[in-house]
């Protein structure tokens, strides 16, 4: 299992993923219609999640 | 409704029990994960987003599109909900690093020399004025040590500030979770507002009933309970006018200061029936003896503006001309129309979740630190390093609650935009059918229960309550407002506030002693709220909405 505070660094990775994927959820599928932006903005929401996983 | 969260067509999913038991699966796991492998918030919100993406492709028809919209809706929806959390706790904790909120807590201590009214004060008054302007367990992490400085035992005192706030929680937290309800419901907020805060008004006069009971038994509740009474009804008369008169940013902390004055100014009348044995107060020490032998005092008056000029912007805020030359400056998104494979149909929405410059908490929150901060410097209170002190205290703080937020505010839109939500509800109206409106309350408790937040349960139940009384056809208004009521009453025996109360009264470690005393009295407020609806519902149907 990771240490505390390898777990408290995780934490401002998740915060910065969450907020890195807002945008391209948004803009792939809504303003772009640009397939792979969105599929990035789902593949860091989906990393991002698995590391809240570990982090919390 | 364009505020609002566009009703959801109820076509979509067949309604099979498979089709049920999946869409269920991620409330499911949030629960499971919660209550018994004790996973945080987070971690469980996170899982539960996955399992809800992986359902709407892979089972409820959903294109990648779609999910991603979805998510990206949720996300919406969280920085209008989070913009409040995060200023409300940065502005507590400027305060607090300047000794206000000390300043504060003494001066209710000296309102009054009766332990019973002290109990009602800091436990029922005080606490739903913090819950008011800040929540995510300050209340108690407040409220539960002044209780303590006053000679009360460690559990009790934390037990007096769990019960005593849990009415101001939806319209708390400058209305993060009442903002919620009605976004997610889509129901008018001159609708929903001064209906929810006439249901809550017997639940007020019963959560001070409680706490007395909790400081002193029988005893105490009857010497108390004219006053009781009307200080309570003097806080539902505020929330209402409030609620009605559209500022519901404050219906929890203006009802929560009134209610601190009433009972200040009715204990000395005898209305309070005299006490069996004189019971002498211990002494306060005085401010800033024990840390910090140079600190001057701050006088009330100081502590206490940056939420008086928050009341006062809130009140501006609402004049009709200054509303109206204001209405356009917003931030919010607008998301296009979809259908899943399944028939399932989601509305367009043009500014979706809208953050408005007057119009929400957190601007107004932003102003008052502001102001303050200049106020306090000119007034020699400042301290060099307190901003900072307080962005990072506030950082820390609020990080888990924000992905928590986040991740289940996901999960319910894409729950909500791919047709799970709706099933959940038909399922739950054909099972429950008239015992429904009881049952409501219980659904909210559940929510907050699992997520320690009354905003998370509104989001992950919100939908699923109104759809259900859709499907029942009974008042939507009545079931929406009953959720959040649950899940507001119900939030103080989340274990994520339950763990706070320990914390800061030293019983970390022995919780259940807390837990032992909480949970009858918030069950007994949930079955108030219960039987609430039950009456408005089936036996007075024109209260119902």
């Amino acid at each position: 299992m990771l240490s505390a505070a390898t777990k408290r660094k995780l934490r401002h990775v998740v915060l910065a993923g969450t907020i890195v994927s807002f945008p391209l959820l948004y803009l792939g599928p809504v303003t772009l219609e640009e397939a792979a932006v969105t599929m990035a903005g789902l593949a860091v929401g989906i990393v991002t999640a698995v590391l809240a996983w570990f982090a919390f | 409704m364009p505020d609002g969260y566009p009703a959801p067509s109820m076509t979509g999913p067949d309604l099979t029990i498979l089709n049920w038991l999946l869409a269920a699966s991620p409330v499911v796991l949030l629960v499971v994960a919660i209550i018994w492998l004790n996973w945080s918030a987070p971690r469980a919100g996170a899982a539960a987003w996955l399992l809800a993406l992986a359902l709407a492709l892979l089972i409820f028809g959903a294109a990648r599109d779609h999910v991603a919209i979805a998510s990206a809706k949720g996300l919406s929806l969280a920085v209008f909900v989070l913009t409040i959390v995060w200023t409300s706790v940065y502005l507590f904790n400027m305060v607090d690093k300047l000794k206000g909120i000390d300043a504060i807590g003494r001066t209710m201590a000296m309102l009054a020399s009766d332990r019973l009214v002290q109990a009602l004060l800091i436990g029922w008054g005080f606490s739903s004025f913090i819950q008011g302007i800040t929540g995510f367990g300050v209340p108690v992490a407040v409220s539960a040590p002044l209780l303590i400085m006053l000679g009360f035992p460690p559990a009790r005192a934390a037990a007096m500030a769990l019960v005593g706030h849990g009415w101001a929680v939806t319209f708390g937290s400058m209305g993060s979770s009442y903002y919620t309800i009605q976004l997610v419901t889509g129901i008018e907020g001159e609708v929903i507002a001064p209906h929810m805060a006439l249901l809550f008004a017997p639940i007020i006069v019963a959560s001070g009933m409680l706490v007395a009971h909790i400081q002193g038994g029988m005893s105490a509740l009857r010497r108390s309970l004219p006053i009781v009474v009307i200080a309570g009804a003097f806080m539902a008369a505020a929330m209402y006018a409030l609620a009605w008169g559209g500022a519901p940013q404050i219906a929890s902390t203006v009802p929560g200061i009134l209610g601190m004055v009433v009972l200040a100014l009715l204990s000395r009348t005898p209305l309070l029936r005299a006490a069996p044995q004189a019971e002498a107060a211990p002494e306060v020490p005085p401010a800033g003896a024990a840390d910090e032998p140079d600190a001057r005092p701050m006088p009330f008056i100081l502590a206490f503006m940056p939420y008086l000029l928050l009341i006062t912007l809130s009140v501006i805020s609402q004049i009709g001309p200054v509303k109206e030359a204001v209405r356009n400056i917003l931030w919010g998104l607008d998301y296009p129309a979809f259908e899943t494979a399944q028939g399932f149909a989601v509305a367009a929405a043009n500014d979706y979740a809208p953050i408005r410059i007057l119009n929400h908490p957190a601007p107004l929150i932003f102003f008052s630190i502001v102001i303050s901060a200049i106020i306090y410097v000119l007034a020699k209170r400042w301290r060099k390093g307190v901003a900072w002190e307080a962005m990072k205290l506030t950082y820390g703080q609020s990080l888990g609650s924000t992905i928590g937020v986040t991740t289940m505010v996901m999960m319910a839109v894409v729950m909500a935009d791919t047709g799970m939500t709706v099933l959940l509800a038909r399922g739950i109206a054909n099972a429950s059918g008239p015992l429904f409106p009881f049952v409501s309350p219980f659904i909210g408790l559940l929510g907050s229960f699992m997520s320690g937040s009354n905003t998370n349960s509104n989001v992950m139940f919100g939908l699923l309550q109104l759809e259900t009384a859709r499907a029942l056809d009974i008042g939507t208004v009545t079931i929406s407002s009953i959720q959040s009521i649950g899940a507001s009453v119900g939030s103080p025996m989340a274990p994520a506030k339950v763990l706070v109360g320990a914390a800061v009264v030293g019983l970390a470690g022995k919780e259940r002693d807390i837990f032992r005393i909480v949970i009858p009295y918030i069950l007994g407020l949930v079955v108030l709220a219960g039987i609430e609806a039950i009456i408005i519902i089936e036996l007075l149907p024109a209260l119902s909405r």
